[in-house]
């Protein structure tokens, strides 16, 4: 039962890592976007 | 139409999230839920195996899920490389690094999932057998795919580069897939073929076994092609920012 539960929230814990690192960058993309945006508004 | 309006509905264009995407992830979430009830609950436990052993084998189905889904992925990452060198154009690029990331994810489940498998049923976490040894050189040769083109600045020349590499890589897939069957392995072999070296297998797959085994890979391949398609999106994305970055400083 063990090593079931273990291979188990192994596969699902890469997966959800995986999609906290995809989360995180685009946090900081949308950050950037935000940032270029004032940018551009300031330029007008 | 003026630069900044054009700037402006780029970035309002970017990073929208479709209807087809938001469909896309609600079925895989549903699947994957599917996928743990079915191979905790629904599908029967193997007949010629018992306590610890017969508990781990219920493994078998996201273990077989994670190598469709690296499969799926490297697979794709091929097509992308070859379309990009054919086409020059980065969307492919996009498509092959997300592939290529989405491989390695599932490539470390399979290895991961694997070895815990292999405790109760080899009595080792991990042997040099030419499966699993051929199955992490697999996933290191694609690690260093993301390694080296990261370490080129020219965005041409990194997706011409990558794209030749993924291509040459992908000769890793069919090795390892027959590296159980030419050379001598304890790894069982599920379709196309049998190993007399075999230990650990499980007696003939029958219908709940069957409906589990499909569900599983059908789950796995929609958690790649979400995943993919969410970090295509996000490349695509972080190339637009890049490009408007240098034209407004």
């Amino acid at each position: 039962m063990g090593f079931m539960a273990a291979a188990f929230v192994s596969v699902w814990l890469l997966v959800a890592l995986y999609m906290v690192f995809i989360g995180l960058r685009q946090r900081r993309l949308t950050q950037e976007i935000r940032t270029l945006e004032e940018l551009m508004h300031d330029r007008e | 139409m003026s630069s900044s309006t054009a700037n402006q509905s780029l970035l309002a264009g970017i990073g929208g999230w479709g209807w087809a995407q938001l469909l896309l992830n609600a079925t895989t979430v549903l699947a994957m839920g599917v996928v743990i009830w079915a191979s905790l609950l629904y599908a029967k436990p193997a007949t010629n195996l018992a306590g610890a052993e017969q508990f781990a084998q219920r493994i078998f189905y996201i273990h077989l899920g994670c190598a469709f889904a690296a499969l799926g992925a490297f697979l794709m990452s091929l097509i992308g490389s070859i379309a990009y060198l054919i086409t020059r154009n980065l969307d492919w690029d996009r498509a092959t690094q997300a592939s290529v990331e989405g491989g390695i994810i599932f490539g470390a489940g399979i290895t991961i999932s694997g070895a815990i498998w292999a405790r109760p049923t080899w009595n080792t976490y991990w042997t040099w057998d030419p499966r699993l040894t051929t199955a992490l050189i697999t996933v290191l040769i694609y690690v260093a795919y993301l390694l080296f083109r990261n370490g080129i600045d020219n965005r041409e020349q990194r997706a011409r580069f990558g794209s030749i590499y993924a291509l040459v890589a992908f000769l890793t897939i069919p090795l390892t897939y027959e590296s159980a069957r030419i050379f001598r392995s304890i790894h069982p072999i599920i379709w196309d073929g049998s190993n007399s070296e075999a230990e650990g297998g499980f007696e003939g797959i029958g219908a709940t076994m069957g409906q589990t085994l499909t569900v599983a890979l059908i789950g796995f391949c929609l958690l790649f092609s979400a995943l993919m398609i969410m970090r295509w999106q996000q490349l695509r994305l972080e190339d637009q920012v890049e490009g408007l970055r240098e034209r407004l400083y």
